[in-house]
Protein backbone atom coordinates (compact mmCIF):
# COMPACT_ATOMS: atom_id res chain seq x y z
CA UNK A 1 0.00 0.00 0.00
CA UNK A 2 2.33 2.80 1.34
CA UNK A 3 4.89 0.92 -1.71
CA UNK A 4 2.37 2.15 -4.07
CA UNK A 5 1.69 5.53 -2.62
CA UNK A 6 5.46 6.50 -2.73
CA UNK A 7 5.04 5.54 -6.55
CA UNK A 8 2.23 7.43 -7.47
CA UNK A 9 3.69 10.21 -5.60
CA UNK A 10 6.90 10.44 -7.79
CA UNK A 11 4.87 9.64 -11.08
CA UNK A 12 2.76 12.48 -10.41
CA UNK A 13 5.88 14.81 -9.52
CA UNK A 14 7.67 13.39 -12.81
CA UNK A 15 4.75 14.09 -14.72
CA UNK A 16 4.46 17.53 -13.04
CA UNK A 17 8.00 18.55 -13.88
CA UNK A 18 8.13 16.85 -17.40
CA UNK A 19 4.91 18.57 -18.38
CA UNK A 20 6.07 21.66 -16.67
CA UNK A 21 5.78 23.95 -19.79
CA UNK A 22 1.99 23.06 -21.00
CA UNK A 23 1.24 23.07 -17.22
CA UNK A 24 2.49 26.17 -15.75
CA UNK A 25 0.41 29.17 -16.50
CA UNK A 26 3.53 31.67 -17.11
CA UNK A 27 7.13 31.41 -17.93
CA UNK A 28 9.41 30.73 -14.51
CA UNK A 29 11.31 33.82 -15.69
CA UNK A 30 8.40 36.17 -16.19
CA UNK A 31 8.76 38.92 -14.10
CA UNK A 32 5.43 40.97 -12.88
CA UNK A 33 6.37 43.92 -11.31
CA UNK A 34 2.92 45.69 -10.81
CA UNK A 35 1.84 42.16 -8.13
CA UNK A 36 5.14 41.06 -5.88
CA UNK A 37 4.39 39.29 -3.12
CA UNK A 38 0.87 38.17 -3.49
CA UNK A 39 -0.92 35.70 -1.80
CA UNK A 40 -2.86 32.87 -3.48
CA UNK A 41 -5.24 33.81 -6.06
CA UNK A 42 -7.10 32.15 -9.04
CA UNK A 43 -4.39 33.58 -11.15
CA UNK A 44 -1.53 33.11 -9.12
CA UNK A 45 -2.02 29.40 -7.03
CA UNK A 46 0.76 29.87 -4.79
CA UNK A 47 0.85 33.63 -5.26
CA UNK A 48 3.86 35.51 -6.58
CA UNK A 49 7.83 36.04 -5.18
CA UNK A 50 9.23 39.67 -4.33
CA UNK A 51 9.85 40.02 -8.29
CA UNK A 52 5.98 39.18 -9.55
CA UNK A 53 7.26 35.80 -10.55
CA UNK A 54 4.51 33.07 -10.07
CA UNK A 55 5.17 30.63 -7.89
CA UNK A 56 3.28 27.94 -9.26
CA UNK A 57 4.94 27.88 -12.22
CA UNK A 58 8.97 27.97 -11.07
CA UNK A 59 7.77 25.33 -8.38
CA UNK A 60 6.63 22.75 -11.75
CA UNK A 61 9.84 24.10 -13.73
CA UNK A 62 11.99 23.46 -10.13
CA UNK A 63 10.08 19.74 -10.01
CA UNK A 64 11.77 19.10 -13.19
CA UNK A 65 15.08 20.26 -12.67
CA UNK A 66 15.33 19.00 -9.46
CA UNK A 67 13.73 15.62 -9.95
CA UNK A 68 15.90 15.41 -13.54
CA UNK A 69 19.24 16.39 -12.46
CA UNK A 70 19.21 14.00 -9.01
CA UNK A 71 19.17 10.71 -11.27
CA UNK A 72 21.89 12.39 -13.47
CA UNK A 73 23.87 13.01 -10.68
CA UNK A 74 23.10 9.20 -9.06
CA UNK A 75 24.29 8.13 -12.19
CA UNK A 76 27.69 9.82 -12.07
CA UNK A 77 28.07 8.54 -8.77
CA UNK A 78 27.34 5.00 -9.48
CA UNK A 79 29.95 4.98 -12.57
CA UNK A 80 32.74 6.61 -10.27
CA UNK A 81 31.75 3.91 -7.27
CA UNK A 82 31.69 1.13 -10.18
CA UNK A 83 35.32 2.34 -11.60
CA UNK A 84 36.53 2.30 -7.65
CA UNK A 85 34.53 -0.76 -6.23
CA UNK A 86 35.06 -3.23 -9.40
CA UNK A 87 38.87 -2.12 -9.52
CA UNK A 88 39.40 -2.79 -5.84
CA UNK A 89 37.59 -6.21 -5.81
CA UNK A 90 39.15 -7.60 -8.73
CA UNK A 91 42.66 -6.04 -8.05
CA UNK A 92 42.81 -7.19 -4.29
CA UNK A 93 46.06 -6.56 -2.33
CA UNK A 94 47.55 -3.42 -1.97
CA UNK A 95 45.78 -1.29 -4.83
CA UNK A 96 42.75 -2.64 -3.02
CA UNK A 97 43.67 -0.98 0.30
CA UNK A 98 45.07 1.67 -0.89
CA UNK A 99 41.49 2.23 -2.73
CA UNK A 100 40.14 1.52 0.40
CA UNK A 101 41.80 3.62 2.27
CA UNK A 102 41.43 6.72 -0.37
CA UNK A 103 37.85 5.90 -0.31
CA UNK A 104 37.69 6.35 3.71
CA UNK A 105 39.58 9.52 3.53
CA UNK A 106 37.37 10.46 0.99
CA UNK A 107 34.36 10.00 3.42
CA UNK A 108 35.55 11.93 5.97
CA UNK A 109 35.75 14.84 4.03
CA UNK A 110 33.83 17.99 5.19
CA UNK A 111 32.61 18.12 2.02
CA UNK A 112 30.03 20.76 2.42
CA UNK A 113 33.41 22.81 3.24
CA UNK A 114 34.81 21.57 -0.05
CA UNK A 115 31.44 21.96 -2.34
CA UNK A 116 31.42 25.84 -0.45
CA UNK A 117 34.92 26.29 -2.15
CA UNK A 118 34.00 24.91 -5.52
CA UNK A 119 30.90 27.14 -5.38
CA UNK A 120 32.81 30.28 -4.77
CA UNK A 121 35.53 29.52 -7.25
CA UNK A 122 32.82 30.29 -10.22
CA UNK A 123 32.13 33.05 -11.74
CA UNK A 124 29.72 35.91 -10.78
CA UNK A 125 28.14 35.23 -13.93
CA UNK A 126 27.60 32.09 -14.37
CA UNK A 127 24.67 31.04 -16.70
CA UNK A 128 21.94 29.39 -14.86
CA UNK A 129 22.40 25.96 -16.93
CA UNK A 130 26.04 25.85 -16.71
CA UNK A 131 25.56 26.35 -12.61
CA UNK A 132 22.50 23.31 -12.56
CA UNK A 133 25.45 21.33 -14.41
CA UNK A 134 27.99 22.27 -12.26
CA UNK A 135 26.09 21.71 -9.27
CA UNK A 136 24.48 18.44 -9.91
CA UNK A 137 28.31 17.00 -10.91
CA UNK A 138 30.07 17.99 -7.96
CA UNK A 139 27.32 16.71 -5.96
CA UNK A 140 28.07 13.46 -8.17
CA UNK A 141 31.48 13.41 -7.48
CA UNK A 142 31.74 13.45 -3.80
CA UNK A 143 29.16 10.53 -3.07
CA UNK A 144 30.30 7.62 -4.51
CA UNK A 145 32.45 6.33 -1.27
CA UNK A 146 29.50 4.57 0.32
CA UNK A 147 28.58 3.17 -3.05
CA UNK A 148 31.85 1.95 -3.76
CA UNK A 149 32.65 -0.23 -0.80
CA UNK A 150 29.19 -1.91 -1.48
CA UNK A 151 30.25 -2.78 -4.94
CA UNK A 152 33.24 -3.63 -3.64
CA UNK A 153 31.93 -6.18 -1.16
CA UNK A 154 29.58 -8.06 -3.83
CA UNK A 155 32.70 -8.24 -5.99
CA UNK A 156 34.51 -9.90 -3.61
CA UNK A 157 31.12 -12.32 -3.02
CA UNK A 158 30.55 -12.25 -6.60
CA UNK A 159 34.31 -14.13 -7.10
CA UNK A 160 34.40 -16.16 -5.27
CA UNK A 161 30.51 -17.14 -6.76
CA UNK A 162 30.85 -21.38 -8.11
CA UNK A 163 29.00 -19.16 -11.62
CA UNK A 164 32.32 -17.93 -12.36
CA UNK A 165 34.86 -20.41 -11.59
CA UNK A 166 32.02 -22.64 -14.10
CA UNK A 167 31.92 -20.40 -16.95
CA UNK A 168 36.33 -19.57 -16.58
CA UNK A 169 36.27 -24.14 -16.78
CA UNK A 170 33.84 -23.67 -20.04
CA UNK A 171 36.58 -21.26 -21.58
CA UNK A 172 34.49 -18.04 -21.40
CA UNK A 173 37.54 -15.34 -21.89
CA UNK A 174 38.12 -12.29 -19.41
CA UNK A 175 35.83 -9.90 -21.64
CA UNK A 176 32.77 -12.11 -21.88
CA UNK A 177 33.16 -13.23 -18.14
CA UNK A 178 33.04 -9.67 -16.96
CA UNK A 179 30.53 -8.87 -19.56
CA UNK A 180 27.56 -11.44 -19.57
CA UNK A 181 28.10 -12.93 -16.18
CA UNK A 182 29.89 -10.21 -13.33
CA UNK A 183 28.14 -7.06 -14.02
CA UNK A 184 24.61 -8.61 -14.86
CA UNK A 185 25.46 -10.00 -11.25
CA UNK A 186 25.83 -6.86 -9.98
CA UNK A 187 22.48 -4.80 -11.01
CA UNK A 188 20.73 -5.40 -7.87
CA UNK A 189 23.26 -4.12 -6.19
CA UNK A 190 23.80 -0.98 -8.56
CA UNK A 191 19.93 -0.46 -8.26
CA UNK A 192 19.23 -0.28 -4.95
CA UNK A 193 22.66 1.93 -4.24
CA UNK A 194 20.80 4.14 -7.06
CA UNK A 195 17.35 4.46 -5.14
CA UNK A 196 19.64 5.40 -2.22
CA UNK A 197 21.78 7.74 -3.41
CA UNK A 198 18.63 9.76 -5.29
CA UNK A 199 17.10 11.36 -2.38
CA UNK A 200 20.79 12.76 -1.34
CA UNK A 201 21.01 14.41 -4.17
CA UNK A 202 17.53 16.42 -3.62
CA UNK A 203 18.30 16.89 -0.24
CA UNK A 204 22.04 18.02 -0.93
CA UNK A 205 20.85 20.56 -3.42
CA UNK A 206 17.93 21.84 -1.70
CA UNK A 207 20.72 22.63 1.30
CA UNK A 208 22.75 24.44 -1.51
CA UNK A 209 19.88 26.08 -2.81
CA UNK A 210 18.61 27.22 0.80
CA UNK A 211 22.71 28.75 1.02
CA UNK A 212 22.32 30.64 -2.34
CA UNK A 213 24.64 28.73 -3.26
CA UNK A 214 22.79 25.74 -5.52
CA UNK A 215 21.34 26.55 -9.20
CA UNK A 216 21.52 30.12 -9.91
CA UNK A 217 17.96 32.57 -10.66
CA UNK A 218 16.65 32.53 -12.62
CA UNK A 219 16.17 29.09 -13.26
CA UNK A 220 13.89 27.77 -10.60
CA UNK A 221 14.57 24.67 -8.60
CA UNK A 222 13.64 23.22 -4.93
CA UNK A 223 16.77 24.48 -3.69
CA UNK A 224 16.63 27.86 -4.24
CA UNK A 225 12.85 28.09 -3.85
CA UNK A 226 13.29 27.11 -0.46
CA UNK A 227 15.51 30.05 -0.10
CA UNK A 228 12.65 32.38 0.21
CA UNK A 229 12.32 30.47 3.74
CA UNK A 230 15.08 31.94 4.76
CA UNK A 231 13.62 35.57 5.09
CA UNK A 232 11.20 34.14 8.02
CA UNK A 233 8.76 36.71 8.37
CA UNK A 234 8.03 35.11 4.82
CA UNK A 235 7.35 31.87 6.47
CA UNK A 236 5.17 33.17 9.24
CA UNK A 237 2.82 35.39 7.09
CA UNK A 238 2.43 33.67 4.23
CA UNK A 239 2.91 29.85 5.00
CA UNK A 240 2.50 29.33 1.06
CA UNK A 241 6.05 29.57 0.61
CA UNK A 242 6.29 25.99 1.94
CA UNK A 243 4.81 24.64 -0.91
CA UNK A 244 7.93 23.66 -2.36
CA UNK A 245 9.29 22.35 1.26
CA UNK A 246 6.49 20.07 1.55
CA UNK A 247 6.77 18.62 -1.78
CA UNK A 248 10.41 18.18 -1.07
CA UNK A 249 9.66 16.18 1.94
CA UNK A 250 7.13 14.33 0.37
CA UNK A 251 9.51 13.12 -2.05
CA UNK A 252 11.90 12.19 -0.29
CA UNK A 253 9.85 9.89 2.13
CA UNK A 254 8.13 8.63 -1.13
CA UNK A 255 12.14 7.67 -2.38
CA UNK A 256 13.34 6.58 1.25
CA UNK A 257 9.85 4.25 1.28
CA UNK A 258 10.96 2.73 -2.37
CA UNK A 259 15.04 1.92 -0.34
CA UNK A 260 14.14 1.56 3.03
CA UNK A 261 16.28 -1.28 3.25
CA UNK A 262 19.46 0.33 3.01
CA UNK A 263 20.45 3.86 4.72
CA UNK A 264 23.86 5.76 3.70
CA UNK A 265 22.83 9.55 4.39
CA UNK A 266 26.72 10.82 5.23
CA UNK A 267 27.75 13.40 2.20
CA UNK A 268 24.07 14.86 2.15
CA UNK A 269 23.94 15.50 5.49
CA UNK B 1 51.71 3.58 18.56
CA UNK B 2 49.14 2.70 15.58
CA UNK B 3 47.03 6.04 16.44
CA UNK B 4 50.34 7.82 15.90
CA UNK B 5 51.15 6.07 12.90
CA UNK B 6 47.63 6.48 11.08
CA UNK B 7 47.74 10.43 12.19
CA UNK B 8 51.29 10.47 10.39
CA UNK B 9 50.23 8.93 7.62
CA UNK B 10 46.40 10.09 7.11
CA UNK B 11 47.04 13.86 8.18
CA UNK B 12 49.37 14.87 5.91
CA UNK B 13 47.47 12.73 2.93
CA UNK B 14 44.69 14.79 4.37
CA UNK B 15 46.13 18.64 4.37
CA UNK B 16 47.71 17.71 1.25
CA UNK B 17 44.36 16.75 -0.73
CA UNK B 18 42.19 19.22 0.84
CA UNK B 19 45.22 22.19 0.54
CA UNK B 20 45.62 21.12 -3.29
CA UNK B 21 42.91 20.97 -4.07
CA UNK B 22 41.59 24.23 -2.88
CA UNK B 23 44.80 26.34 -4.02
CA UNK B 24 43.92 25.30 -7.49
CA UNK B 25 40.62 26.12 -6.74
CA UNK B 26 42.20 30.01 -6.02
CA UNK B 27 44.38 29.78 -8.70
CA UNK B 28 41.84 29.35 -11.11
CA UNK B 29 38.62 31.28 -9.85
CA UNK B 30 38.00 34.07 -11.72
CA UNK B 31 39.75 36.94 -11.17
CA UNK B 32 42.79 35.73 -9.31
CA UNK B 33 45.64 38.11 -9.20
CA UNK B 34 44.15 41.05 -11.10
CA UNK B 35 44.47 44.26 -9.36
CA UNK B 36 42.17 46.99 -9.98
CA UNK B 37 45.12 49.49 -10.49
CA UNK B 38 45.83 47.74 -13.56
CA UNK B 39 42.95 49.45 -15.70
CA UNK B 40 43.24 52.49 -13.65
CA UNK B 41 44.05 54.68 -16.44
CA UNK B 42 46.52 57.09 -14.09
CA UNK B 43 49.33 54.47 -14.34
CA UNK B 44 51.41 54.27 -17.64
CA UNK B 45 52.27 51.28 -19.28
CA UNK B 46 55.20 50.90 -17.50
CA UNK B 47 54.15 51.18 -13.90
CA UNK B 48 51.51 48.35 -15.19
CA UNK B 49 53.73 46.19 -15.76
CA UNK B 50 55.92 46.91 -13.12
CA UNK B 51 52.60 45.96 -10.60
CA UNK B 52 51.80 42.63 -12.87
CA UNK B 53 55.66 42.12 -12.36
CA UNK B 54 55.15 42.70 -8.50
CA UNK B 55 52.61 40.04 -8.31
CA UNK B 56 54.12 37.20 -10.25
CA UNK B 57 56.90 37.86 -8.04
CA UNK B 58 54.38 37.43 -4.72
CA UNK B 59 52.11 34.54 -6.83
CA UNK B 60 52.44 31.97 -3.79
CA UNK B 61 53.19 28.11 -4.44
CA UNK B 62 51.60 25.55 -2.45
CA UNK B 63 54.53 25.15 -0.53
CA UNK B 64 54.85 28.97 0.20
CA UNK B 65 51.59 28.46 1.23
CA UNK B 66 52.03 25.67 3.50
CA UNK B 67 54.83 27.25 5.12
CA UNK B 68 52.68 29.91 5.92
CA UNK B 69 49.77 27.77 7.35
CA UNK B 70 51.97 25.92 9.48
CA UNK B 71 53.54 29.26 10.96
CA UNK B 72 49.46 30.45 11.98
CA UNK B 73 50.31 32.91 9.14
CA UNK B 74 46.44 32.61 7.16
CA UNK B 75 46.61 36.01 5.44
CA UNK B 76 43.75 38.62 5.81
CA UNK B 77 40.45 38.69 5.02
CA UNK B 78 39.22 41.19 3.02
CA UNK B 79 35.89 40.38 3.09
CA UNK B 80 35.16 41.01 6.49
CA UNK B 81 37.67 44.06 6.71
CA UNK B 82 41.13 43.35 6.26
CA UNK B 83 40.97 41.47 9.86
CA UNK B 84 43.84 38.20 10.45
CA UNK B 85 41.95 35.18 9.12
CA UNK B 86 43.45 33.11 12.44
CA UNK B 87 41.73 36.24 14.48
CA UNK B 88 38.32 35.21 12.64
CA UNK B 89 38.85 31.58 13.46
CA UNK B 90 39.94 32.16 17.13
CA UNK B 91 36.76 34.35 17.75
CA UNK B 92 34.15 31.59 16.76
CA UNK B 93 36.17 28.68 17.39
CA UNK B 94 34.73 28.03 20.23
CA UNK B 95 31.08 28.59 19.65
CA UNK B 96 30.77 25.77 16.74
CA UNK B 97 32.99 24.02 18.77
CA UNK B 98 30.43 23.59 21.21
CA UNK B 99 27.66 23.86 19.46
CA UNK B 100 28.68 20.36 17.29
CA UNK B 101 30.00 18.57 20.86
CA UNK B 102 26.69 18.69 22.56
CA UNK B 103 24.79 17.90 19.52
CA UNK B 104 27.22 14.68 19.32
CA UNK B 105 26.38 14.09 22.97
CA UNK B 106 22.58 14.59 22.73
CA UNK B 107 22.17 12.85 19.62
CA UNK B 108 24.32 9.91 20.20
CA UNK B 109 22.94 9.49 24.00
CA UNK B 110 19.60 9.78 22.96
CA UNK B 111 20.16 7.27 19.53
CA UNK B 112 21.85 4.34 22.18
CA UNK B 113 19.01 4.79 24.89
CA UNK B 114 16.04 4.13 22.30
CA UNK B 115 17.57 1.95 20.11
CA UNK B 116 18.35 0.06 23.42
CA UNK B 117 15.12 0.53 24.70
CA UNK B 118 13.63 -0.35 21.59
CA UNK B 119 15.37 -3.89 21.72
CA UNK B 120 13.59 -4.51 24.87
CA UNK B 121 10.12 -2.74 23.78
CA UNK B 122 8.68 -2.91 20.20
CA UNK B 123 6.24 0.24 20.56
CA UNK B 124 9.56 2.34 21.28
CA UNK B 125 11.52 0.79 18.25
CA UNK B 126 9.03 1.47 15.69
CA UNK B 127 8.83 5.47 16.95
CA UNK B 128 12.24 5.81 17.00
CA UNK B 129 12.04 4.44 13.26
CA UNK B 130 9.79 7.10 12.71
CA UNK B 131 10.55 9.90 13.52
CA UNK B 132 14.53 9.57 12.40
CA UNK B 133 12.50 8.18 8.84
CA UNK B 134 10.74 11.75 8.91
CA UNK B 135 13.95 13.36 10.09
CA UNK B 136 15.99 12.30 7.17
CA UNK B 137 13.11 13.63 4.65
CA UNK B 138 14.30 17.02 5.97
CA UNK B 139 16.86 19.12 4.76
CA UNK B 140 19.32 20.44 7.08
CA UNK B 141 18.59 23.95 6.31
CA UNK B 142 14.95 23.12 6.49
CA UNK B 143 15.63 22.34 10.23
CA UNK B 144 17.73 25.48 10.96
CA UNK B 145 14.38 27.06 9.63
CA UNK B 146 12.03 25.52 11.97
CA UNK B 147 15.53 25.52 14.74
CA UNK B 148 15.21 29.48 14.15
CA UNK B 149 11.29 29.69 14.09
CA UNK B 150 11.16 28.29 18.04
CA UNK B 151 14.23 29.97 19.23
CA UNK B 152 15.38 26.59 19.88
CA UNK B 153 19.93 26.48 20.26
CA UNK B 154 22.14 25.55 17.22
CA UNK B 155 23.01 22.28 18.86
CA UNK B 156 19.41 21.21 18.19
CA UNK B 157 19.10 21.52 14.85
CA UNK B 158 22.79 19.39 14.31
CA UNK B 159 21.46 16.72 16.45
CA UNK B 160 18.61 16.68 14.50
CA UNK B 161 20.59 16.24 11.65
CA UNK B 162 22.67 13.50 13.67
CA UNK B 163 19.73 11.74 15.08
CA UNK B 164 18.63 9.65 12.35
CA UNK B 165 21.73 8.65 11.29
CA UNK B 166 22.78 8.07 14.59
CA UNK B 167 20.09 6.23 15.49
CA UNK B 168 19.77 3.39 12.39
CA UNK B 169 23.40 2.65 12.95
CA UNK B 170 22.57 1.99 16.63
CA UNK B 171 19.38 0.03 16.21
CA UNK B 172 20.78 -2.39 13.97
CA UNK B 173 24.14 -2.80 16.16
CA UNK B 174 22.15 -3.51 19.48
CA UNK B 175 20.31 -5.65 16.84
CA UNK B 176 22.71 -7.77 15.43
CA UNK B 177 24.23 -7.80 19.34
CA UNK B 178 21.29 -9.39 20.66
CA UNK B 179 20.81 -11.96 18.21
CA UNK B 180 24.14 -13.27 19.43
CA UNK B 181 24.64 -17.03 21.16
CA UNK B 182 26.17 -15.93 23.80
CA UNK B 183 22.71 -12.96 24.49
CA UNK B 184 20.71 -16.08 23.58
CA UNK B 185 22.81 -18.07 26.23
CA UNK B 186 22.59 -15.57 28.97
CA UNK B 187 18.80 -14.80 28.52
CA UNK B 188 18.69 -19.07 29.47
CA UNK B 189 20.36 -19.18 31.90
CA UNK B 190 17.72 -16.46 33.40
CA UNK B 191 19.44 -13.14 33.34
CA UNK B 192 17.23 -10.28 33.06
CA UNK B 193 16.24 -8.54 29.72
CA UNK B 194 17.90 -5.75 30.45
CA UNK B 195 20.89 -6.95 32.38
CA UNK B 196 21.89 -9.11 28.92
CA UNK B 197 21.36 -5.32 26.89
CA UNK B 198 23.51 -3.29 29.56
CA UNK B 199 26.00 -6.02 29.93
CA UNK B 200 26.41 -8.56 27.40
CA UNK B 201 24.72 -5.91 24.19
CA UNK B 202 26.82 -3.34 25.21
CA UNK B 203 29.99 -4.85 24.90
CA UNK B 204 29.12 -6.46 21.73
CA UNK B 205 27.94 -3.11 19.98
CA UNK B 206 30.48 -0.92 22.17
CA UNK B 207 33.32 -0.75 20.08
CA UNK B 208 31.89 -0.48 16.44
CA UNK B 209 29.24 2.76 17.94
CA UNK B 210 32.61 4.53 19.12
CA UNK B 211 34.15 4.39 16.12
CA UNK B 212 31.16 5.48 14.48
CA UNK B 213 30.31 8.35 17.04
CA UNK B 214 33.84 9.43 15.41
CA UNK B 215 32.80 9.31 11.27
CA UNK B 216 29.61 11.29 12.69
CA UNK B 217 31.69 14.43 13.23
CA UNK B 218 31.96 15.26 9.91
CA UNK B 219 28.37 15.06 9.39
CA UNK B 220 28.01 17.30 12.20
CA UNK B 221 30.39 19.72 11.50
CA UNK B 222 28.71 19.74 7.82
CA UNK B 223 25.32 20.45 8.92
CA UNK B 224 26.77 23.67 11.29
CA UNK B 225 26.36 25.62 8.00
CA UNK B 226 23.26 25.76 7.48
CA UNK B 227 22.34 25.74 11.02
CA UNK B 228 24.68 28.71 11.67
CA UNK B 229 23.85 30.15 8.56
CA UNK B 230 20.06 30.41 8.90
CA UNK B 231 19.81 30.97 12.55
CA UNK B 232 22.72 33.74 12.39
CA UNK B 233 25.03 31.93 14.76
CA UNK B 234 28.27 33.68 14.68
CA UNK B 235 30.30 30.44 13.82
CA UNK B 236 32.70 28.72 11.50
CA UNK B 237 29.46 27.65 9.49
CA UNK B 238 28.22 31.02 9.25
CA UNK B 239 32.16 32.40 8.39
CA UNK B 240 32.59 30.03 5.62
CA UNK B 241 28.88 30.40 4.50
CA UNK B 242 29.51 34.64 4.06
CA UNK B 243 32.90 33.59 2.98
CA UNK B 244 31.41 31.86 0.10
CA UNK B 245 28.71 34.25 -1.04
CA UNK B 246 31.23 37.08 -0.76
CA UNK B 247 34.00 34.43 -3.14
CA UNK B 248 36.61 34.98 -0.55
CA UNK B 249 38.39 31.82 -0.85
CA UNK B 250 41.62 33.25 0.90
CA UNK B 251 39.78 32.97 4.13
CA UNK B 252 37.50 29.75 3.14
CA UNK B 253 40.78 28.20 2.49
CA UNK B 254 42.21 27.74 6.15
CA UNK B 255 39.15 27.31 7.64
CA UNK B 256 38.39 23.99 5.64
CA UNK B 257 42.42 22.91 6.23
CA UNK B 258 41.60 23.30 9.91
CA UNK B 259 38.42 21.07 9.86
CA UNK B 260 39.72 18.94 7.68
CA UNK B 261 42.58 17.83 10.29
CA UNK B 262 39.95 17.82 13.40
CA UNK B 263 37.70 15.36 11.51
CA UNK B 264 40.56 13.21 10.96
CA UNK B 265 42.25 13.46 14.10
CA UNK B 266 38.01 12.50 15.67
CA UNK B 267 37.92 9.97 13.28
CA UNK B 268 41.82 8.30 13.94
CA UNK B 269 40.67 8.98 17.73
CA UNK B 270 37.42 7.60 17.63
CA UNK B 271 39.01 4.11 15.73
CA UNK B 272 41.71 3.70 18.05
CA UNK B 273 39.25 3.71 20.94
CA UNK B 274 37.05 1.21 19.29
Amino acid sequence: MLQALAITVLLLLAVAGVFAPWLAPYPYELQDRESPSLGPSAKHWLGTDDLGRDRWSRFLYGTRISLTLAPAAALLTLTVAVLVGVLAGVAGGWVEQTLLAATDLFASMPWLFLLLIIRAALPLNVPAWTSVGITFAMLGLVGWTAAARVVRTAVHTARNDGFLLQARAMGSGFTQIWVRHFLPNLRPVLLAQFWISMPLFVLSEANLGLLGLGVAEPLPSWGNLLFELTSHREVAEAPWVLAPAVALVVTLLAMQRLSRRDWQEGVAR
Amino acid sequence: MRVAARLLVRLPVTLLFVGLFGWLLVRLAPGFGVDEREIDSRFSAESIAALQAEQGATAETPLSYARRFLQGDFGTSQTFGNIPIAQLIQERWALTTTSVVVALMAAWVLSIVWAGLGALWRPLDWSGSVVSFSLLALPSGLVAVGVFLIGAPVALGIAAAVFPVAFRYTRQLVFDAMSQPCIFAAAARGVSRISVLVRHARALAGPQLISLIGASAAMAVGAAIPMEAICDSPGLGQLAWKAALARDLPTLMPLILLIATVIQVANIAAEARA
